[in-house]
């Protein structure tokens, strides 16, 4: 199991390796270093990072139940499902808490205020929903990893 | 003008691998002033783990 998820973290954390590189790029080209063009790479890096963290929580979850499913007695399920897994609802809210976040970030990128730019304010806001958002993710991670 | 470039643009992409087609198209949204939800909202990996969630939420509602 343990070396099944480090191939998945090893692939996702490649994978925001590349992310972040692309992202890099994305910022060097083009109206570099405008609000909206930063609060975009922001935007796209949050994203990278959630995708990891919720890649590493599937795999978790979808390892739990392939483990525990089986069980019909309530208690062993939930023994064998352990904190997270045990929880889905806890597991479904702490997504939509990051998805909501998510949407609210990208509506405040892509609104303009009366000066035709995007609203700075708007956009710090967003961005702590974001913060506070993936700490719930990283909660949930910790947790079934036990720390 | 922009049809054109744009039909250049198109035919250069084709033989780029994939992460530098990605970066490449969205500077190029970028220059558009365009952003895709896609490339804030993690949709794809939040439904992705919310259908072994309702898996395991039946499990739990059936057991004994």
């Amino acid at each position: 199991m343990s070396l099944a998820l480090g191939s998945c973290k090893m692939r996702a954390m490649h994978k925001f390796c590349a992310a972040a590189i692309a992202a890099v790029l994305i910022s060097t080209t083009g109206c570099a270093g405008t609000p909206k063009a930063n609060a975009q790479s922001v935007g796209e890096l949050q994203k990278e990072g959630v995708d990891v963290i919720v890649s590493w929580l599937k795999a978790y979850v979808d390892m739990k139940a392939d483990k525990c499913l089986h069980l019909t007695s309530k208690v062993e399920l939930v023994a064998c499902l352990g904190p997270v897994a045990a929880n889905p609802d806890e597991v479904d809210a702490a997504i939509e808490l990051a998805r909501t976040a998510q949407v609210a970030y990208y509506v405040a990128l892509t609104s303009t205020g009366p000066d035709g730019d995007v609203s700075v304010e708007l956009l710090r806001e967003a961005e702590n929903q974001l913060v506070v958002a993936a700490e719930a993710l990283v909660v949930l991670v910790k947790k079934a990893k036990g720390l | 003008m922009s049809q054109i470039i744009g039909i250049l643009i198109g035919s250069a992409l084709e033989g780029i691998e994939d992460l530098t087609r990605a970066a490449v198209a969205a500077s190029l949204r970028r220059v558009a002033d365009e952003v895709e939800r896609g490339d804030i909202v993690s949709d794809e990996a939040f439904d992705n783990v919310k259908t072994t969630t309702a898996r395991i939420r039946e499990a739990l509602k059936n057991a004994q």
